[in-house]
């Protein structure tokens, strides 16, 4: 059984946003929500800049399922974390669990009134039917169904965000980190899935 | 009469120190979605894998994941 993971190799994004766009543009993502998003930490410090592309990480144990007050949250068998629009309240207690912060709200309702959550889908859709357009309206594209990968790790010019089964994404990043000899932290992994993708696959690599 | 209301009411309070399963999974949550590999009915499906069939949407996936390894095309 396939279990999604994604991978985002700090030492290979160049910040080109192309993910960002890729998600954007597949998944025809409203004004103001950004699933997918270009974060740089140590901005400016010479040696010390890593950027990261964030998004909902599918993790193994979701706090924003737990969290979810109406229970709009299922996982799929491949490890999708997806929701439900039809019963989501907009409460926002998803946006507060969740440590990527991943949910987004489009906020165009009157007195800045929060929407129903929107979030990375992992390019999964929704409950409503496979490639439909319901599900293509309230969730964006379903690449999974279609026999592809996320449109923003396939999308990706470097190769920095690796998405797919968890076994092979974590497979490429190690052969990855023995060729270059460097660069084993993986952000976000620990946090999302337990261990760092070197733990899962062999005895080298730090937790992340 | 008296031992039957009494064992009713015993049973009655001990039921009330149950606890209901709260775990969370996907055969527990309200998940009306239909598997990836079901296939999609759109013209956007690719070709090399069979629709419905699991382990060759699951083979794809595989296929298609190693397509991110720069080092299976260069090396």
């Amino acid at each position: 059984m396939a279990r999604m993971k994604f991978i985002c190799d700090s030492e290979r994004c160049i910040e080109c946003n192309s993910c960002a766009t890729a998600c954007k543009n597949e998944n025809e993502v409203p004004w103001g929500v950004n699933r997918r998003r270009v974060v740089t930490v140590n901005d400016g410090v010479i040696g010390q800049e890593k950027t990261i592309s964030v998004a909902c990480m599918h993790c193994s144990d979701a706090p924003c399922m737990a969290v979810c007050p109406v229970d709009c949250f299922y996982r799929t068998d491949e490890g999708v974390v997806l929701h439900n629009k039809d019963a989501c309240i907009g409460c926002g207690y998803c946006s507060y669990a969740c440590p990527f912060g991943a949910p987004q709200f489009p906020s165009s309702g009157t007195f800045g009134l929060r929407g129903k959550m929107d979030k990375c889908t992992f390019c999964a859709g929704g409950p409503e039917e496979n490639g439909s357009k319901a599900e293509f309206e309230k969730y964006g594209r379903n690449r999974l169904a279609e026999g592809k990968l996320p449109a923003c790790a396939e999308m990706c010019s470097t190769k920095a965000l690796l998405g797919g089964d968890g076994d092979v994404v974590a497979e490429i990043f190690r052969t990855r980190v023995i060729h270059r000899g460097k660069g084993s932290e993986v952000w976000g992994w620990g946090t999302a899935y337990g261990k760092s993708p070197n733990q899962a696959n062999g005895p080298e690599g730090k937790k992340s | 009469m008296k031992l039957v209301m009494s064992i009713a009411a015993c049973a009655a309070l001990l039921a009330g120190c149950g606890e209901t399963d709260q775990t969370k999974s996907a055969s527990t949550t309200n998940r009306g979605d239909v598997a990836a590999w079901q296939g999609s009915k759109n013209g956007y499906v690719t070709q090399g894998w069979t629709q419905g069939n699991q382990g060759s949407w699951e083979n794809q996936i595989r296929t298609r994941g190693q397509l991110q390894n720069e080092y299976v095309k260069t090396n």
